[in-house]
C-alpha cells in the first residue's frame, strides 16, 4: 500500500470518527479546521481524541491534544505515532 | 447586545503601566497592591508547608467584611492589624522588594518574561488577545471564564471551565491526582430545559459536588451513550489537567462573586502546587481594600483581582464587562511564569 494509500484510509476513518462524534454527516476534507465545522468544540475535540486513542492505540501528549485543530493537524498527529509504532517494532 | 459583544475582536486595552521587566512587577500605573510585609517569615520557608503561611493570609479575608464584622471569616473574630507602607501600591510609593514579604522578595529577573508557553520571551503587551487568552485556563466558579475564552478565539481542553465544584473538595481532589473523577458512579444526567425548547444533559458530579454542562442535547443520543461520553470526557481531561498543572503552563483563573476567603482559594493553588510551580488569580468583585481593576500579589504564584461586574449563575454566558482583557494583561504582567517557578526552586531547595 502506498503512502498516499494509508493517508487516504486514515483520512476516511478520522472523517467517520469525527462524524460519528458530531452525530451528523458533515462535510470534510483534507483542509478542513474544526473552526469550519459547526458543532466541533473542545468537548467533541476530547471525544475524537478519545476515539482516536482507542483506534490506533496511542496517546496523545499534552501539546499534541492541543494542536488538534482539524483534519490537517490530525492527519499529521496520526501519521507521526503510527511511524513510531512501526520504528519501534 | 452585551457590552463584550460590542468590543469583542477589539478590546481596545488602555490601561498603562504594565510591568515586563522583571519581577515583581511594578507598574507605572500603581495597580498593583502588595500584600503585608511580615519579616517574620522565614526567608526559605517552603512555600506552602508551613502552618503559618495560612495564618499568615487570614488577615485580608478579615478585612474583606471589615474590621468590626460581628463575624469573621471561620466564623471567628479577628483585628485586623493596622496597614503599613507595604499596603500602598507600587507606583504610589515605589516600596523596594525588600519591603515585601520574604518569600516575594525575589530578586528582579534581568530576563524578559516568557510567553505563555514556551515561545520567545515576551511581556503581555506583545501578546495578540488571543495568545493572552491562551495563557489562562478557567477553573470555575461558572462558565463566565471558559466562556470569554471561547468567544475570543479559545476553546481550551479544560477539566472545570463549565463546572463549579466548591474550593475545598478541588483542593482535596487536585491534591491527591483527581482520584475518581472519571468513575460513572460518581456521574448522573439529569435533563436541563435550555430556552430554544431543548433540553441539554447536564452532569451532576457527586464526587466534584458540582452541576457541569455536557453539551450534549437530550434525544441526540441515548443516555448510555450520553454518560459514556462523559465519562470518557472526564477520563481524558483529568489526565490533561493533571499533565498541564505538571507543566504549569498556564495561569489558573478562579472568579466567584460570593468572594470566598482568599486563603480558601489559595488552597487551591496550593493543591495546583503538588504538581508544579502553578500560578492562580482569583477574581472577585470589588471590595473596600481593592478597586475594580487592581491586582494584589499574595504570593509569587498567586494574585487576587477585582473586577467590576461578573456574570450571574443563571446567564454565565452573557459577559458584563469589558475588564477581564486588562485584568489578564495586568495578572500576566504580574505573574510571571520563570520568575515563579524559580521561586519555587529556591523554597524547595531551602526546605
Amino acid at each position: 500500500m502506498s503512502s498516499t494509500d494509508a493517508s487516504a484510509d486514515v483520512f476516511a476513518e478520522l472523517a467517520t470518527i469525527i462524524r460519528r462524534v458530531l452525530n451528523r454527516d458533515v462535510e470534510l476534507s483534507l483542509s478542513t479546521e474544526a473552526a469550519d465545522v459547526a458543532g466541533w468544540d473542545s468537548h467533541a475535540t476530547v471525544e475524537i481524541i478519545f476515539e482516536i486513542e482507542e483506534r490506533y492505540g496511542f496517546q496523545f501528549s499534552n501539546n499534541e491534544m492541543e494542536e488538534v485543530d482539524g483534519i490537517p493537524n490530525l492527519l499529521r498527529l496520526v501519521a507521526t505515532h503510527t511511524a513510531a509504532a512501526q520504528a519501534a517494532q | 447586545m452585551t457590552p463584550f459583544e460590542t468590543d469583542q475582536r477589539s478590546w481596545g486595552w488602555t490601561a498603562a503601566g504594565s510591568a515586563t521587566d522583571g519581577w515583581p512587577p511594578r507598574g507605572d500605573a500603581g495597580f498593583l497592591r502588595q500584600p503585608r510585609a511580615d519579616a517574620t517569615q522565614p526567608r526559605c520557608a517552603s512555600l506552602y508547608s508551613t502552618a503559618a503561611f495560612l495564618t499568615r493570609w487570614e488577615t485580608p479575608c478579615l478585612s474583606r467584611r471589615g474590621r468590626n464584622s460581628a463575624r469573621g471569616w471561620h466564623g471567628t473574630r479577628t483585628q485586623e492589624p493596622e496597614s503599613t507602607t507595604a499596603d500602598k501600591s507600587f507606583g504610589d510609593d515605589h516600596v523596594t522588594d525588600k519591603a515585601l514579604a520574604p518569600e516575594m522578595a525575589v530578586e528582579p529577573s534581568p530576563q524578559p518574561m516568557p510567553s505563555a508557553d514556551t515561545g520567545p520571551a515576551t511581556g503581555p503587551d506583545a501578546l495578540s488577545e488571543v495568545e493572552l487568552l491562551d495563557a489562562f485556563e478557567s477553573m470555575g466558579d461558572n462558565c463566565e471564564f471558559g466562556w470569554f475564552q471561547k468567544v475570543g478565539g479559545i476553546d481550551r481542553l479544560a477539566l472545570f471551565k463549565w463546572s463549579s465544584a466548591p474550593l475545598s473538595i478541588l483542593a482535596d481532589l487536585i491534591t491527591r491526582g483527581l482520584p475518581g473523577v472519571d468513575d460513572k458512579q460518581y456521574l448522573r444526567l439529569r435533563p436541563e430545559p435550555r430556552d430554544n425548547g431543548n433540553a441539554e444533559y447536564l452532569l451532576e458530579h457527586s464526587l466534584l459536588h458540582t452541576p457541569m454542562h455536557t453539551f450534549v442535547l437530550v434525544g441526540s443520543v441515548p443516555e448510555a451513550v450520553a454518560l459514556d461520553r462523559v465519562a470518557r470526557r472526564m477520563t481524558l481531561l483529568s489526565r490533561k489537567f493533571l499533565q498541564d498543572a505538571k507543566e504549569a503552563k498556564r495561569i489558573y483563573v478562579y472568579r466567584n462573586p460570593a468572594a470566598p476567603c482568599v486563603s480558601d482559594v489559595m488552597r487551591v493553588h496550593e493543591a495546583l502546587c503538588t504538581h508544579g510551580p502553578n500560578r492562580m488569580l482569583y477574581v472577585h468583585l470589588p471590595t473596600p481594600d481593592l478597586a475594580a481593576g487592581e491586582i494584589r500579589i499574595h504570593h509569587p504564584g498567586f494574585a487576587e483581582a477585582a473586577i467590576d461586574q461578573l456574570t450571574p449563575y443563571e446567564a454565565a454566558t452573557t459577559i458584563l464587562t469589558t475588564m477581564w482583557p486588562d485584568i489578564l494583561r495586568k495578572a500576566y504582567a504580574a505573574l510571571p511564569r520563570d520568575a515563579v517557578a524559580e521561586s519555587f526552586r529556591v523554597a524547595e531547595t531551602c526546605s
